[in-house]
């Protein structure tokens, strides 16, 4: 199955420059297992080495936060998009 | 990318944009602004515009922000139909310099632009954009042309 990955600016290094790259994958895990395939490196951006979301990324499953479905377990089918969305805080 | 790093890259944007930021700023004293960079890159970095995002940092707003990913994931969103990007951020720093804080730096994300803007007592705002490209560098400072294109 192949799901629209849409790819933040501080990854794109890791995408060649793509801001948009095809996957595949059941659910959330094996998508990103597969980018990992054809992109080295993304996968420790995104997850902790046990494999959970980094806290300061987020995965959103075109309009929902993945934390509020079954979170790396979200199914996934044909037209759904998913985006990697990095945390942005800082302050004084 | 500077040369020998000596030349500052550069952030270009109209006058209206600059001035909202400075509005922004202004209107959230004594409390932190924050808003999102849409623009594109060709030979320079351009900013065609901004939108404001809420600081979800309630409890400590006067000196920390945090932007909603569902709010930056749908501005995303319409900028891409737009055929344009996220390309950075600005917040302020209410009575501290436009530099990036220690939290600013910790925080950060490689590739983007922060735009920082200074608010003395409410009135004074001054303007200036910070970036940095890999994860172990310190932020560089790039240089904000205002013109209109």
């Amino acid at each position: 199955m192949a799901i629209k990955i849409r790819i933040p600016t501080p990854l794109r290094k890791l995408t060649n420059g793509a801001d948009e790259v095809m996957a595949e994958g059941g659910n959330i895990t094996e998508v990103i297992e597969d980018l990992e395939k054809n992109y080295p490196g993304l996968k420790e951006r995104i997850c902790e080495s046990d494999g959970k979301l980094r806290r300061f990324v987020n995965i959103y499953l075109n309009d929902e936060d993945i934390r509020f479905k079954k979170n790396m377990e979200t199914e996934l089918k044909d037209s759904d998009e998913v985006s990697i969305i990095p945390a942005i805080a800082g302050g004084l | 990318m500077s040369f020998l790093g000596i030349f500052k890259s550069s952030i270009i944007m109209p006058r209206g944009v600059y001035e909202e930021i400075i509005n922004h700023a202004r209107e959230s004293y004594p409390e932190e602004c924050c808003g999102v960079l849409i623009g594109a890159t060709y030979k320079d970095k351009r900013v065609f515009e901004v939108q404001r995002a809420k600081n979800t940092n309630t409890e400590r707003a006067r000196d920390r922000y945090i932007i909603d990913p569902r709010e930056l994931n749908f501005i995303d969103k319409v900028a891409r139909t737009q055929g344009l990007d996220v390309i950075g951020f600005y917040h302020s720093h209410p009575d501290h310099p436009d530099k990036p804080s220690q939290t600013d730096r910790e925080l950060g994300q490689p590739g983007y632009s922060y735009i920082i803007a200074s608010v003395k007592k409410g009135k004074d705002v001054s303007l200036r954009s910070w970036i940095f490209e890999e994860a172990d560098e310190p932020f560089k400072e790039e240089k904000i042309k205002v013109g209109n294109y």
